[in-house]
């Protein structure tokens, strides 16, 4: 059981009644995980949700080749555990591993479909945040299939820009050359050749007393003016 | 056009539902019919309505920053289109529109959320669509991200095979026919470049192309090339033997 204040670090959750929160707090646990443990094993569908407080979750499938892929990473506010209303679960050769230090909120699938008997706000609170998930996958299924590697990168950059800014800033959660590349598709020194070119572009600076630090407002520019190129190609 | 009782008891999604539920949906939904190139849900706004196909295909169409069209997602019988109605707010840069003549249930985002409120087993009927289309997006894009046009061309005509009774090694048609102009579009690839890799499946007994007869597909050979990939050079098939991909 926690207070129901430690509902507030879930947007999702925010706008529920009180009387929604206290019973959803009642049944909700806190969970920490340390950087590489699984939070959703492979195979194994999830058996509880889980709202996400602090720290960097990613959803990793492996391809054929070996090759692993990061196909979702998870951030404060959002929610894991979406296959637990599903009433047969497939198996899924996917899972959700900590990147960081991870805190979270933890209810059953046993409470969870308890509690929104009474109180549907909940569910439609968290089918809410699904939505918003399934619109993130989309328009990362969009970015996967249609563009080149520079600009996918550019997208991921700004995306995890601390802030929407023209100047340099820190990325709100630093990501190594090994996990960019593997979000967006490419390899690991493909990768990094492209950092060096954004670097000389002025868009990114690789070492700082900061971390990687990133020009949001240069770096959108530079997405937006590729697919004009293009089009004006072809 | 008004739902019937029975039509909705046919409805996959709703099929759960209990009376009292059927029946305050019969009340509020509405049934509609669409042409191809009709917009089901257009650009821009949150949808504002909740379709459950009955019969047609659907596209989820979004143009890459390059200018392509590309097919996100493929909507069929018992499928939901816009199940991100409940969200107030969000930049939605794709459209839906419909690819053949078919007939959808239509419930407005308002009426929807009166029925959820009294009927939340309607609201669960949507949570497990989402959940179900999360799970099928996961997969495409960690397609799309990793794998190989040939995977990806076997992976699509796979979903597509209408391999009803058939036995795994018989060539079956496709349910829904698709051109190749859309096939390229929904794996991401060039129009010329899906042509040449379904003359290389046909080199390996997974397809058989016929002259203004659609597309035959055999799919325990498409699900090899998922299974293992296309990580061997092309070799042509020549019986019935072993596929010289699963070696």
């Amino acid at each position: 059981m926690i207070g129901p204040d430690t509902l507030n670090g879930c947007p999702a959750l925010v706008g529920l009644s009180a009387a929604t929160r206290a019973d959803l707090a009642a049944v909700a646990r806190e969970v920490e995980y340390v950087p590489s443990e699984r939070l959703v094993p492979l195979i194994r569908p999830p058996q509880q949700l889980l709202f996400i407080l602090e720290g960097l979750a990613k959803l990793v499938g492996v391809s054929v080749r070996g090759v692993e892929r990061i196909v979702y990473v998870f951030r404060p506010g959002d929610v894991i555990g979406s296959r637990i209303l599903l009433e047969e679960s497939a198996e899924a050769a996917y899972e959700i591993v900590a990147m960081r230090p991870v805190r979270a909120l933890a209810v059953s699938r046993h409470d969870f479909l308890r509690v929104v008997e009474d109180h549907p706000e909940l569910l439609m609170a968290v089918t809410r945040e699904f939505s918003r998930r399934l619109t993130a996958l989309t328009d990362r299924m969009l970015a996967a299939m249609s563009e080149d590697v520079p600009v996918r990168l550019g997208q991921l950059l700004v995306d995890f820009a601390a802030a929407d800014d023209d100047e340099l800033v820190p990325l709100s959660y630093p990501l190594t050359h090994e996990a960019m590349a593997q979000i967006i598709g490419a390899s690991r020194p493909h990768t990094s050749t492209v950092l060096r070119d954004l670097e000389e572009m002025g868009l990114v600076r690789r070492r700082s007393d900061r971390g990687l630090l990133v020009h949001p407002l240069g770096l959108k520019s530079m997405v937006r003016d590729s697919g004009e190129d293009v089009r004006r190609a072809i | 056009m008004t739902v019937s009782l029975e039509t909705l008891s046919t409805c996959g999604p709703l099929r759960g539902l209990d009376a009292a539920t059927r029946q305050a949906m019969a009340e509020y939904a509405r049934l509609i019919e669409f042409q191809p190139g009709d917009r089901l849900l257009p650009l821009g706004q949150p949808p504002q309505r909740l379709l459950i196909l009955s019969d047609g295909l659907a596209k989820l169409v979004g143009v890459s920053i390059n200018g392509h069209e590309r097919i996100l997602c493929i909507y069929r019988r018992n499928d939901m289109v816009g199940p991100s109605v409940l969200m107030e707010s969000i930049e939605n840069e794709h459209e839906v529109a419909a690819m053949s003549r078919g007939r959808a249930l239509a419930i407005s985002r308002r009426d929807l959320l009166i029925i959820g409120r009294s009927n939340p087993s309607v609201i669960m009927a949507l949570a497990r669509e989402v959940s179900r289309q999360l799970v099928a997006m996961t997969g495409r894009v960690m397609s799309a991200t990793s794998a190989e046009v040939p995977v990806r061309l076997s992976q699509l005509l796979l979903d597509f095979a209408d391999g009803n009774g058939a036995g795994p090694e018989e060539l079956v048609p496709l349910a829904h026919p698709l051109t190749h102009e859309s096939m390229a579009q929904i794996i991401g690839a060039s129009r010329p470049h899906t042509s040449t890799v379904l003359r290389d499946l046909e080199g390996r007994g997974a397809v058989q192309r016929r002259s203004g007869r659609g597309l035959l597909v055999r799919p325990a050979r498409l699900k090899t090339i998922v299974e293992y990939g296309d990580l061997d050079p092309v070799e042509t098939f020549t019986g019935s033997g072993a596929f010289p991909l699963s070696a």
